[in-house]
C-alpha cells in the first residue's frame, strides 16, 4: 500500500473527531446495548464492535468499494444503485438517517477543503432534486476515488472511523476509562485488515449482512427514556 | 461451497451439477389471482412436482389463500423451486405453507427457493409462510422478488427456526442466505440479503442472535399513505427482553419493517398475526380470519 503525503493526509483529516460530519452523535445502537446491561465490560465492547466490522464488510465496506471501482470506470447508474442499495437495507430509521447525515455532511465538509467535479456531480444527484440520500459509504468511496487513494487504505479508514466512533461513544454510556477504550481501539486493527480484505473479495452480489441483534436495538433506541445520542 | 446469491451465480451450478446426477427436484408454481364478480379467484394454477397447494380457500375477508403443500419428506439437496405468482388488479391474495419447512442436510450441494410475485394496483398480498427448519448440515437459499403496482400492499414474512430444537439441534446448518427483494415503479424499497455461516460467525454474539432460538422479519410494503398506514399505528407485543425482542421501524419510504427474535416461534407468529390482523381489520376494513393449520 503506498501514500502520497496528501492522501495520507486528506484520510487523517476525514477520520478525524474534529472533521464536522456529526458522527460523534451516533452510538449506532452501542447506547441501547449498554442501557441493556448487554454490553457492560471492554470485552463486550470488542465483541460488538467484532460483528459491526464484519457486517460492515458485507456491506457499507463493499460499498465504499464499489463506489470507487465505479468512479473510475465512470460508472454513475452503479453509484445511484450503490446509495438505493443503502437506502433499501437500512432497515433501522435511525441508522439510516445517521447514515445520509453524516455522508452528507461529509461530502459538504470534503468539498470545503477539495474541489472535484465528481463530488459535485453526486451532490447534484441528491434528493429533493435528485435520486440519492447521500450515504456515508458513497460520500467516503467518492472521496477517495476523487483523491486516487488505494481501495484498501480506503476501506482501512472507513473501518477505523467506525471502530473510533464505537469507542469515543462508550466513554460517554459504559463505565470504561480512556485507556481501556484506547486499547479497544488498537486491538481491533486485526479485524479492520480483515474487514477491508473481506469487503475487497466480496462482489455486490453478496451485499448484506445477518444482524437482527443490532437492527431490533437500533429500532428500539428511538423509545430509549434518555438518550446521549441521535442513534 | 455455494457462495453467491444471485441468478446464474455459482449456486446455480452446483444445483445443475446436482441435477445432472439425477439428485434434486426442479419444482414449479405458477399462480394468478383475480378478482372476479367481487371475489378472487384462481385463473392459473400450474404445479410441477413436488411443489403443489391444497384447493385454495375463501376466508371471511374475501380473500383467497392458497396453502403450499410440505414437499414430500422436506427440502433435499440439489432442490430448485421457483414460484411466480401474480396478484392482479384489486384481487386480494395469500400464500401460506400447511406446515414448516424442513430443509434435510446436504452433504456436497444445496437448494434453493425464488418467489417472484407482482402485486397489481390496488392489489393485496400476504406471504406467510411457516418457518424454515434447518436441519444439521443443510445448506439452503431462499429469496423473495416483489414488484408492488401503484396502490398495492403486502405483508411478506419469514420465520426460521435454525435446527430441531427437541433434539437440541442448533446451529448446525452450513449455510442459510434469505433475501427479500421490494420494488416499485420508483425502485428499491427493500434489499434485506442475510447470510449466516454458523462455522465462520458465531450466531450469539452481541448485534447477532445474542442467545435467542429462532428469528423472524416482516415487510408492510406499499403505498402506505393511500391506505392511511403508520407506524404509529401498531403495538408489538409486551415479550419479556428474556423471552424475546421485537421492534418495527419505517422504512426510508412505503414500508414498515418488524423484526424478532424468540425463544419460540409461536411467539413470532403470533407477534406478526397480530399485525396482519390490524393491517385488516383497522386499515383495509376487512375482517380478521386465522390460518387454517
Amino acid at each position: 500500500m503506498l501514500f502520497q503525503a496528501d492522501q495520507l493526509l486528506r484520510l487523517l483529516q476525514w477520520t478525524d473527531s474534529a472533521f464536522p460530519t456529526g458522527a460523534f452523535a451516533h452510538s449506532g445502537g452501542l447506547e441501547t446495548y449498554t442501557q441493556a446491561n448487554i454490553v457492560r465490560a471492554p470485552d463486550d465492547l470488542a465483541a460488538l464492535i467484532a460483528v459491526r466490522l464484519e457486517a460492515a464488510a458485507s456491506t457499507d465496506m463493499l460499498i465504499v468499494q464499489t463506489v470507487m471501482g465505479a468512479v473510475h470506470a465512470d460508472d454513475w447508474a452503479l453509484i445511484a444503485h450503490c446509495d438505493a442499495l443503502c437506502s433499501a437495507s437500512k432497515i433501522a430509521r435511525e441508522s439510516r438517517e445517521a447514515s445520509e447525515k453524516i455522508g452528507r455532511r461529509m461530502l459538504a465538509s470534503v468539498l470545503n477543503v477539495l474541489e472535484d467535479a465528481r463530488l459535485r456531480r453526486y451532490q447534484a444527484m441528491l434528493a429533493p432534486s435528485g435520486p440519492c440520500a447521500g450515504h456515508h459509504a458513497v460520500v467516503h468511496g467518492l472521496a477517495c476515488a476523487a483523491s486516487g487513494i488505494e481501495a484498501r487504505a480506503g476501506l482501512l479508514a472507513f473501518a477505523y472511523a467506525l471502530v473510533a466512533n464505537q469507542t469515543a461513544a462508550s466513554l460517554k454510556v459504559m463505565a470504561i476509562g480512556q485507556t481501556q477504550a484506547q486499547a479497544v481501539l488498537g486491538a481491533a486493527g486485526p479485524a479492520m485488515q480483515a474487514a477491508a480484505d473481506a469487503a475487497l473479495a466480496h462482489s455486490l452480489d453478496e451485499f448484506g449482512s445477518f444482524t437482527p441483534g443490532l437492527d431490533i436495538r437500533a429500532m428500539q433506541h428511538e423509545g430509549l427514556f434518555q438518550r446521549l445520542f441521535i442513534s | 461451497m455455494c457462495r453467491h446469491a444471485g441468478p446464474g451465480s455459482k449456486d446455480c451450478a452446483v444445483i445443475t451439477q446436482n441435477s445432472l446426477h439425477g439428485v434434486g427436484r426442479h419444482g414449479q408454481l405458477n399462480l394468478t389471482f383475480a378478482r372476479r364478480a367481487g371475489t378472487t379467484v384462481l385463473v392459473e394454477n400450474y404445479s410441477r412436482p413436488p411443489l403443489q397447494v391444497m384447493r385454495p380457500i375463501t376466508d371471511a375477508a374475501g380473500c383467497l389463500c392458497v396453502y403450499l403443500l410440505s414437499p414430500t419428506g422436506g427440502i433435499v439437496q440439489g432442490d430448485q423451486y421457483s414460484v411466480r405468482m401474480h396478484v392482479d388488479e384489486g384481487a386480494h391474495a395469500l400464500f401460506t405453507t400447511q406446515s414448516a419447512t424442513k430443509v434435510y442436510r446436504m452433504p456436497d450441494g444445496c437448494a434453493e427457493q425464488v418467489t417472484q410475485v407482482t402485486v397489481g394496483r390496488d392489489g393485496v398480498f400476504e406471504y406467510v409462510p411457516d418457518a424454515a427448519i434447518l436441519f444439521a448440515d443443510s445448506h439452503y437459499h431462499q429469496r423473495l422478488e416483489v414488484t408492488l403496482q401503484p396502490g398495492a400492499l403486502a405483508f411478506l414474512s419469514e420465520v426460521v427456526l435454525p435446527g430441531r430444537a427437541a433434539r437440541g439441534e442448533r446451529f448446525r446448518f452450513r449455510r442459510y442466505l434469505n433475501q427479500t427483494i421490494v420494488r416499485d415503479d420508483d425502485g428499491l424499497i427493500v434489499y434485506d440479503s442475510a447470510a449466516l455461516e454458523p462455522a465462520h460467525t458465531l450466531p450469539d454474539a452481541p448485534g447477532r442472535l445474542e442467545g435467542y432460538t429462532c428469528w423472524g422479519s416482516a415487510y408492510l410494503v406499499g403505498d402506505l399513505a393511500r391506505w392511511g398506514i403508520t407506524p404509529e399505528g401498531f403495538t408489538l407485543p409486551d415479550e419479556h427482553p428474556r423471552d424475546a425482542l421485537v421492534a418495527l421501524s419505517p422504512l426510508r419510504r412505503n414500508g414498515i419493517a418488524f423484526r424478532m427474535v424468540s425463544h419460540r416461534l409461536e411467539a413470532i407468529y403470533a407477534a406478526f398475526n397480530q399485525v396482519r390482523a390490524a393491517v385488516r381489520t383497522r386499515y383495509l376494513r376487512l375482517p380478521d380470519a386465522p390460518l387454517r393449520k
